[in-house]
């Protein structure tokens, strides 16, 4: 898949606190969830890609803009929602979204139609007039992403979309990064610590932890499990799961738990193994309602490779 | 948490369907073009923010046009003097007392001094420019605004804004004094044309440093008040500690340590007017000569202008390099 963003042994410290430390990843056109607990260093990432801090050591290649060298082109093909909320007093949304789309480099006119329509998009058209500073969280999260798409960006980063919304903006704001990533191609990449959001929206993750990239990919293939053996949930009807579980014992099935479900481990190498259940369901007059590969959650996948960085720098 | 059900537009998806997304189809403007956008919104900005800087802005407004309307009335002014007086009428124009003259001897009216306006403008100035950086930086904003322009192109629109602000205030009312005095006197205007180009100068130094002055506060402090009336106080007390401690050791050089003072001698240097008389009233029999190679000199002015600008440059070019990631 092609790259928008390439970084390699990206440094940057603060004092004697490094926040990044040789910091390499590669983020794919699509929708990208960038993730890590606090202090990772993902906002840093952030305000180096975008030039507002400078590194130290290392590169970022963005499209075809090497950074820092062009920074300036590359911002106008950047669209970024910071984390924090950002008011000018006394300024209604359609001011504030005019304003900072003339910064991004528009004019006057074309600024106040881009404002006019991005505040439409994001929900927002009824509230325009209204003064930023009486908006509520949710609100100023739509103001904030109007303001990162006016210029139309090739690339746009988002840093904690989703912070204090309430149930009905979440899932607006997440319909809209779905609508943006998937209808009208938007490179996006999502900073947060809600992993939920990045399930939904994004098509790839990339992990870090102490300024270090722990685990990149896409994220199907992240939630697959990768070891040896895959771990079957089957749900049965017409007899007694205990005893549908006892007969998958007696056919050589390791049987890990039972209770509404059966958990059954087979050997990757054998997946074929897992056709002899019907057989044996039928035989007994049963059905298999239910068999699916027990699929991770991301917030498994994340807890572990959080786990293992922490152990491997404590060695 | 506020209340929001009301204020945006229905469902999760209606909206969706309802405004989709357009991409945008116009072209970029240079990057300069973004420089003077941010100068207009900072002006709009300053008249918007502060009910109290309107209400100044308005009484220095009101009375600058009467002060302008005397000027055509002072036809009087004859034998040489009008030169002094119009010289007197820029330099005190930001004094907060006329301590020094045009003239060593001539008596002349000055129709700079009528108005004393000087407190009231350093209140406006202070106010206005106080909230330049200081409210980005409560705001949150200036993460935003590097996110779309360079360090350096946010920096010179803020510069920019002020100066242009100060010159506003300033220039403006003092060229249409000078403009309709010369007038009323039915004086040639070319004769004048240092006089003009002196005037000009002299208002670009000041706002330039009034103006980086007043941002480097903005750029170090916390909040913008903090900053107008740390501006207010170093520019009033400063003045009046800089005037005492000038009267009590007798130097000539210790009158460029008074704000009020300094700005006064750099008007008269920038209009070439070198031989004058240091104060009134008590201080009037002192006589200072800005180009007769004893104590004060005009270019000891321009020196402390330029060293006034590197310094305040490079703390806001050091300040804007170092914000701190809790400033962003």
């Amino acid at each position: 898949m092609e790259n928008i963003l390439v970084i390699r042994e990206l440094v940057k410290s603060f004092g004697s606190f490094l926040a990044l430390d040789d910091f390499a990843c590669d983020i794919p056109k699509g929708v990208t969830g960038l993730l890590g607990p606090n202090g990772a260093g993902k906002t840093t990432l952030i305000r180096a890609v975008l030039g507002i801090l400078p590194f130290e050591s290392g590169s970022i290649q963005f499209l075809d803009y090497e950074l820092p060298k062009y920074i300036l082109a590359a911002k106008d093909k950047i669209g970024y929602q910071p984390e924090a909320d950002t008011k000018i007093l006394k300024v209604s949304a359609m001011k504030y979204v005019t304003h900072m789309a003339t910064m991004a480099g528009l004019s006057r006119n074309a600024a106040k139609q881009r404002a006019f329509d991005t505040l439409h998009y994001v929900g927002l058209g009824e509230a325009r007039y209204r003064d930023m500073n009486d908006f509520s969280q949710g609100m100023m999260q739509k103001v904030k992403l109007a303001t990162a798409l006016v210029h139309d960006p090739e690339l746009l980063i988002l840093d904690e979309p989703t912070a204090g919304c309430d149930p009905g903006s979440h899932e607006q704001i997440l319909n809209l990064i779905s609508d943006l990533g998937s209808t009208h191609g938007k490179n996006i990449l999502i900073s947060t610590h809600l992993l939920h959001d990045v399930e939904k929206t994004a098509s790839s993750v990339v992990i870090m932890n102490l300024g270090k990239m722990v685990i990149q990919g896409d994220l199907k293939s992240i939630l697959r499990k990768k070891d040896k053996i895959i771990n079957l949930q089957i749900r049965v009807n017409g007899g007694d799961i205990n005893k549908f579980a006892k007969l998958l014992q007696e056919n050589d099935f390791e049987i890990t738990d039972v209770s509404e479900t059966i958990s059954c481990n087979i050997e990757r190498e054998d997946d074929k193994k897992y056709l002899s259940i019907f057989n044996i369901a039928r035989n007994n007059g049963m059905n298999i309602r239910m068999m699916t590969p027990y699929q991770q959650s991301l917030e498994e996948v994340f807890l572990a490779e959080i786990a293992k960085n922490q152990r491997d720098n404590n060695k | 948490m506020k209340e929001e059900k009301d204020q945006t537009d229905s469902s999760p998806t209606e909206f969706l369907q309802k405004f989709t997304y357009r991409p945008f189809e116009g072209e970029f403007e240079p990057r300069w073009k973004r420089v003077l956008h941010l100068i207009r919104f900072e002006l709009i900005s300053t008249w918007r923010k502060s009910k109290f800087a309107r209400l100044l802005m308005t009484i220095t407004f009101v009375f600058s046009f009467f002060t302008i309307i005397l000027s055509t009335l002072l036809t009087f002014v004859s034998g040489g003097a009008e030169r002094d007086a119009l010289n007197e009428s820029v330099a005190n124009y930001l004094s907060l007392s006329p301590f020094i003259s045009s003239s060593s001897g001539g008596a002349f009216i000055s129709v700079g001094s009528i108005t004393g306006l000087g407190i009231l403008l350093i209140m406006v100035i202070g106010i206005a420019g106080s909230g330049f950086f200081a409210d980005d930086k409560q705001g949150k904003v200036i993460e935003i605004y590097l996110s779309r322009l360079g360090k350096r192109e946010y920096v010179t629109g803020k510069v920019g804004a002020i100066v242009l602000y100060i010159n506003i205030l300033v220039l403006l009312p003092v060229f249409l004094k000078g403009l309709l005095f010369i007038q009323a006197l039915g004086g040639n205007h070319f004769d004048y044309l240092d006089y003009y180009l002196g005037m000009v100068a002299y208002c670009l130094l000041i706002s330039i440093i009034i103006g980086l002055f007043i941002l480097v506060l903005s750029i170090f402090v916390e909040k913008r008040s903090y900053a107008s009336l740390i501006f207010f106080i170093y520019f009033v007390f400063g003045s009046v500690i800089g005037e005492m401690i000038r009267i009590g050791t007798n130097s000539e050089i210790l009158l460029l340590i008074s704000p009020s003072n300094f700005l006064v001698l750099l008007a008269y240097v920038c209009l070439g007017d070198y031989d004058l008389g240091v104060g009134q009233g008590i201080f009037a029999s002192v006589e200072l000569n800005l180009d007769n190679g004893v104590g004060l000199e005009y270019w000891h002015v321009f020196l402390v202008a330029i060293i006034l600008i590197l310094f305040l440059t490079v703390a806001l070019v050091y300040k804007i390099r170092k914000t701190t990631t809790e400033e962003l």
